[in-house]
């Protein structure tokens, strides 16, 4: 009997628990914060921001410092010390973990945690200026082809479909050889990257709010409206922009870790991120090289890692949104 | 690194595509281009009753190798993977001894000098074949087929490696240009150009079209914010209205141009290459009028000679160094300006070396040994070629997926090779690594000193390849005979020294803390084919230097880009600097690279100094006197800086030994003589 | 039903020509042509030397012109030779279509296998241990790039425990027939296709979890559940088949992207298929292979969403298409 009293009591509670009244915000917070995942990855994502953002500041190394080593006295030697010319002086490359380089230096000589730094400023400034770039070339173009139909509509959807067939790997290539071509410079190179990536996967972004609004225009809400005759503007930025976010946020969020991946991915061709910039892409393209892979872990694994970690952030952060602003899955 | 390799190779590949092997043997396999899909067996063996029988245990030898373009075909095939099959396929007339000298092959070839009817002297080779060998389908081989890839690669729509056709060869050119007085019609050619478009003589319109159609010598598209209203207006005219008009402000200048720049400009050459071409596409669309070229002569059905019209010193090894092809085989469809009956056989290659083909499939090229070879018949039953990727090499040896490849050596492979109880050879690459300066793009020598000064070379090629490669001071590979051994080190690591030669360019830190010149900061772009991770062993020496340069106040712009872009910008005289490697060098003979005419100066050094002192060489047969000239000329070379050599690497390749048989090996690996000249002679366990 | 395949098929053939165009304009914008790549590094090319190969390979042309030529002879089935291969572009892909095909099959196959039970199974287990455990193991595949995943594996498996070989398709030495062959090729790809499925498969398995939760949470479901249908039931008859309507449409759009990511895959493993070969033809500027592979995934392409759009047709009732 006190079972079920106990019981009883607790759905009361609950009940009343319920009985507060939330907004949607609220409650999509409320439902994300309930999925543990989801909560790790922003902790992950906070943690990696701040490290990237805030870490070089503490590193007493450049993003493209080399460090010399005089093979007789092991004695380490700065790249400024004019002692880099003396007989028996080799470049420090591959240095295991010390003091001075918490995770040794690369093959060039370079400190590794300190490329990590900066390298995942690039990644994380590039998985996010792609996804902009996509998300405003893809809102628009969506947006633009499922309101208004039609003609406009036919050549859009025309549009994606000549990107969705256009193979990704052998574009970016030939992108790449044009970019050199043309003369431009590496540090104005990475925007062009950017931008290509964002127009190249602007397409996807473009079809799914389509979709959405498509779907959002035959709603009772949005007759009501029109019967209203409530002004267009008001129509797209008061009824559909709001019914359209979640999906556009849910997309953003993924895809700022696919973006992450596809960089390492053209890196490994030859064709990302170049010097003088460390990208955690770039980097962690030494794991190709047997003999780093199976003698110099500290190389590869921290890339690796933070790839890992980060991309996994971002998915967790996606799905635990989904789940939060489908209404439908309440428990 | 794996695209630099690559694309040495490649370079390795064009100009010593040349080689290949030996001898005899029959079998009609590949005859059809679809047995090359029928797999690893043996097809066609029933006709080859003696078949070769394993020593031991292991009957398969399988070499590593990278990727084919599947053109097995010595006169079209440009990838060295290619060439690697297909110089156990053909016999060579002539090959390279160990120490780089040519030897006899398969044949045999005679220098002899003779002096021309007008007195010049003229070198005839007399080239033979020893008699009755046979090619592996049983057909026997004659001077016919020597003829036949002579005419090949001399063909007017040849499109392969090999440069036969630019050779010096009595009679070559009018069988190239297919037309049989091909020099006379070239004199009345330069003759009328001169009477007519000569700068005293030329009509205004002819000039004003040559301005038009080379858009001003390319002056016009050459810069692309230059204020030509501005320059019109210094010039006296009135461009005024017409400023945003391209058209109308070009049509100014071109009469500007005409009016004032008269003499500066060269309407004779333009009309002279113009002509001469619009001259020789003519002759190539009226059907053959010289089927023969003259200064190529049969003797008999062994023997045949190659007369040259002036001395070439590589001459017997563009005559004598080639493979042997069937001309019953390839030659079947083959007539002046057409190949594609010769290409339908470029995937199933037939000849007279040690093996033949069976079939290329599953990324595996299969070879058997070829009964019918010429020379002692091989010992091991079948060679494989199988396609590893480059960072697989060493632990598909290990793990005995393979038995011999060539990894790009360094400390740590030889390490793991060590411990695994492999076997290796290193020998010196014959080529070099060097930082090229685009004398054109920076024509100021103090500045092209300033940067050489700035290179630390030892620190990073030490790093790169501890004792694989050595730092070398002058731009040849210390493989040629000639290389000066005791030079000294002529631009040393000193920024301080840069600093002095950049100033006394005119270069100052300006308000900004940069190093201008005229308001202009010192901006250097260079190219390096760094797999776009800068893994190259010069990378080090560009961050160095781009560090330098920065704390100066200049910037050093490091394009890492795929080779063939590299080679392509490098070219179009689009880079101020690149880093590169040659691995072709054959002899001491630089005008290609360091000549005014030279067709590989892409470094733009013009000096009559250099480019006589390179004539003498050629002309120097007494070796103590060419090795000072050379030195000399090296001497110049550094001196206009230009050319910073930075190594000179080995070349590595493995070997199983749980299944070779390592006796059998050849006793001395170099860089002209390893396993595949005496794969005859291997055995396996 | 039949006016709508009529028009989405000559939707496709404007695609097409679409991408064509842009393919061919990129093709030979790119700087270093097929003739440069190859003669760069040989001092005694000349020149003219080089502007006679230009025309025998037709890159003396202009870009329109050339891309005329181009879409004249493809549209008689005549794709040109490829210059690096100096054989026509259909017998190259006609060739090595077998081995990419045989990957990206047989990955698309594990991964459906896959991705189906264990996408239920998270479904039905929202935001359990088991949920938790299943989609954080699918997410950690899809967060690492295929090229460090594969060289790790290769690591692992084949120069660590060396029971898998190393690259390749077949073991050169031992040079297997008939069914050993098969088998010798079947292990050469265990390590291929786990690249690929294990890279694959967390997006696809997200979204059968994604769709099964939806239905679990429509009102038939629980109308079944209320009825007192067994569990397994419920699952079996009604939700699974409501959620494999957008499964059909997914599976239909991942036939291309199986065959881009071969381009990576093939490299590593040493795979002579169309994706490895497409990089070559990039770097080397082999514009008809370039063209006749990417034209190739293109037709997977529309011919994928094709399929997928028909089917979803075929599978929903509701859905009409006019």
């Amino acid at each position: 009997m006190d079972d079920i009293r106990i019981r009883n009591e607790k759905e009361q509670d609950e009940f009343e628990q319920n009985q507060v009244i939330m907004t949607p915000g609220q409650m999509v917070m409320r439902r994300f914060f309930r999925n543990k995942l989801a909560g790790f990855g922003m902790g992950i994502v906070i943690v990696m921001i701040l490290f990237c953002f805030l870490g070089p500041f503490f590193s007493p190394y450049g993003e493209y410092e080399i460090f010399y080593i005089n093979k007789q006295t092991g004695e380490e030697i700065d790249m400024k010390d004019p002692r880099i010319k003396e007989a028996g002086v080799i470049i420090n490359i591959k240095a295991p973990l010390s003091s001075s380089h918490l995770f040794g230096t690369d093959a060039d000589g370079r400190d590794v945690l300190t490329r990590i730094m900066y390298g995942g400023r690039i990644s994380l400034t590039v998985g996010i200026c792609v996804v902009i770039v996509e998300l405003l070339v893809g809102v628009t173009l969506g947006g633009i082809a499922g309101y208004y139909g039609g003609k406009i509509d036919m050549i859009i959807m025309r549009l994606v479909e000549i990107f969705y067939c256009i193979p990704f790997i052998p574009l970016m290539l030939v992108i790449s050889a044009i970019l050199v071509g043309y003369g431009i410079s590496p540090k104005y190179k990475i925007f062009y990257i950017m931008v290509v990536l964002g127009i190249l996967n602007w397409a996807g972004v473009a079809r799914m709010v389509r979709g959405q609004i498509l779907s959002l225009r035959e709603m009772e809400y949005m007759q009501a409206a029109k019967a209203a005759g409530i002004r267009t503007y008001k129509k797209i930025f008061k009824h559909l922009v709001p019914n359209v976010m979640p999906i556009i946020i849910i997309m953003a969020t993924m895809d700022i870790g696919t973006t992450i991946l596809t960089e390492s991915v053209i890196s490994y061709l030859g064709v990302g991120i170049s010097f003088p910039y460390a990208s955690w892409g770039n980097m962690v393209n030494a794991v190709t090289n047997s003999i780093i892979l199976k003698n110099y872990l500290n190389i590869w694994m921290p890339p690796g890692i933070c790839i890992l970690l980060t991309v996994l952030a971002f998915n967790f952060i996606g799905d635990g949104l989904r789940d939060a602003f489908d209404p439908k899955m309440k428990r | 690194m794996k695209r630099k390799i690559l694309s040495m190779l490649l370079v390795l590949c064009m100009v010593l595509s040349l080689a290949a092997c030996k001898n005899n043997d029959s079998a009609d396999t590949a005859n059809d281009a679809k047995t090359t899909d029928n797999a690893g067996n043996t097809a066609g063996t029933a006709q080859v009753p003696d078949k070769v029988v394993a020593t031991g245990t292991y009957d398969t030898l399988v070499i590593g190798t990278s990727s084919f373009n599947g053109v097995f075909n010595p006169m079209f095939s440009f990838s060295a993977f290619d060439s690697q099959v297909s110089d156990l396929i053909f016999a060579t007339v002539s090959w390279l001894d160990p120490q780089g000298a040519l030897i006899d092959d398969a044949g045999h070839v005679e220098t002899e000098e003779i002096p021309a009817a007008d007195g010049h002297t003229q070198v005839k080779y007399t080239v033979s074949i020893k008699p009755d060998m046979k090619f592996s389908d049983g057909e026997p081989v004659t001077i016919d087929d020597v003829l036949f890839y002579y005419y090949v690669i001399s063909d007017p729509t040849y499109d392969g490696s090999s440069t036969f056709s630019t050779l010096d060869i009595v009679g070559m050119k009018d069988y190239y240009y297919d037309t049989p007085d091909y020099s006379e019609q070239l004199s009345k050619i330069t003759k009328e150009v001169e009477d007519k478009y000569s700068l005293d003589k030329i009509s205004e319109e002819a000039y004003k079209a040559y301005l038009r159609d080379t858009k001003l010598d390319g002056w016009w598209e050459g810069i692309d914010s230059y204020d030509w209203a501005g320059y019109l207006k210094e010039e006296g005219y009135d461009p005024t209205g017409i400023e945003k008009d391209e058209e109308k402000l070009f049509e100014m200048l071109v009469d500007c141009e005409y009016t004032k720049y008269h003499d500066s400009y060269d309407p004779q050459s333009y009309y002279q290459d113009k002509l001469e071409g619009e001259y020789i596409k003519g002759n190539l669309e009226d059907g053959v009028d010289v089927p023969e070229i003259s200064g190529i002569k049969r003797v008999d059905d062994y023997t045949c000679t190659v007369l040259f019209d002036s001395p070439n010193i590589s001459g017997d090894k563009q005559v004598a160094w080639i493979p042997i092809v069937p001309k019953h085989y390839y030659g079947a469809d083959f007539s002046k300006g057409s190949l594609d009956g010769i290409k339908a056989f470029n995937g199933t290659p037939l000849g007279g070396g040690p093996y033949k083909f069976v079939s290329y499939q599953d990324n595996i090229v299969s070879l058997e040994a070829n009964t019918l070879f010429w020379d002692e018949i091989p010992k091991i039953p079948t060679v494989k070629f199988q396609v590893v990727s480059q960072d697989d090499q060493v632990d598909s040896v290990i793990n005995g997926d393979i038995d011999i490849t060539d990894p790009s050596a360094s400390k740590e492979v030889i390490e793991q090779l060590e411990s695994a109880g492999m076997a290796y050879s290193l020998v010196d690459n014959p080529g070099y690594g060097y930082i090229a300066v685009n004398a054109e793009k920076i024509p100021d020598v103090n500045v092209r000193k300033g940067l050489m000064h700035l290179m630390n070379r030892t620190p990073a090629v030490e790093s790169y390849y501890g004792e694989l490669a050595q730092v070398i001071e002058r731009p040849m590979s210390t493989t040629i005979a000639e290389y000066p051994h005791d030079a000294k080190e002529f631009y040393g690591y000193d920024p301080d020294k840069a600093l002095e030669y950049f100033t006394a360019a005119g270069y100052a830190k300006d308000a900004n803390g940069k190093l201008a010149k005229d308001g202009e900061q010192l901006k250097i772009t260079i190219g390096i084919g760094g797999d776009g991770t800068m893994n190259h062993p010069s990378a080090p020496i560009l961050t160095q230097m781009a560090n330098d340069l920065q704390s100066m106040g200049a910037e050093l712009i490091i394009q890492d880009i795929d080779a063939s872009t590299l080679f392509d910008l490098m070219d179009a005289g689009e880079l101020d600097m690149w880093v590169a490697a040659w691995s072709n060098a054959t002899d001491c003979d630089l005008t290609q690279m360091f000549g005014s005419k030279g067709n590989d100066n892409n470094v733009h050094l013009y000096s009559d100094e250099i480019d006589k002192l390179q004539a003498e060489i050629l002309k120097t047969v007494d070796f103590d006197k060419r090795c000072e000239l050379v030195a000399q000329e090296l001497d110049l070379i550094m001196d206009a800086a230009v050319y910073m050599p930075v190594y000179q690497r080995k070349n590595m390749e493995i070997y199983n030994t749980t299944t070779i048989n390592m006796d059998t090996l050849p006793e001395t690996t170099t860089t002209f003589w390893n396993y595949v000249k005496e794969i005859n002679k291997l055995e396996l366990n | 039903m039949r006016q709508y395949i009529v028009r989405r098929l000559f939707i496709s053939i404007i695609v097409l020509f679409g991408v064509s165009v842009m393919l061919y304009l990129l093709g030979r914008l790119t700087p270093g042509d097929y003739v440069t790549s190859i003669t760069a590094g040989n001092p005694n090319i000349t020149v003219e030397m080089q502007e006679r190969m230009r025309e025998v390979y037709g890159l003396d042309k202009g870009i329109v012109e050339g891309y005329l030529n181009w879409l004249w002879d493809a549209l008689r089935g005549d794709f040109g030779l490829s210059f690096l291969y100096q054989k026509p572009v259909t017998e190259i892909i006609m060739r090595y279509v077998p081995i990419t095909f045989t990957l990206a099959f047989s990955a698309m196959v594990f991964e459906i296998l896959l991705a189906i039970p264990f996408g239920i199974i998270a479904a039905r287990k929202q935001y359990s241990r088991t949920d938790y455990f299943i989609v954080a193991v699918a997410l950690v595949g899809i967060s690492l790039p295929s090229f460090f995943f594969a060289a790790i594996l290769k690591r692992i498996f084949a120069i660590g425990l060396g029971v898998l070989p190393l690259s390749g398709m077949v073991n050169a030495r031992a040079g297997y027939t008939g069914w050993a062959r098969i088998a010798d090729i079947g292990k050469h790809l265990v390590l291929p296709v786990t690249v690929f499925v294990v890279t694959g498969v967390g997006g696809l398995l997200r979204y059968v979890r994604t769709n099964m939760l939806e239905v679990l949470n429509a009102d038939y479901v629980r109308t079944a559940r209320a009825k007192g249908v067994p569990e397994y039931k419920v699952i079996g008859k009604h939700a699974f088949r409501n959620t494999l309507i957008p499964i059909v449409t997914m599976v239909g759009n991942m036939i291309p992207g199986l065959f881009s990511g071969a381009v990576i895959t093939e490299g590593i493993f040493s795979l002579e298929g169309l994706g490895n070969i497409a990089i070559k033809a990039v770097q080397s500027g082999d514009i008809p292979y370039l063209m006749g592979f990417n034209m190739f995934i293109a037709v997977l392409t529309i011919i994928g969403t094709l399929i997928s759009d028909i089917l979803y047709a075929v599978v929903d009732p509701r859905v009409r298409y006019s």
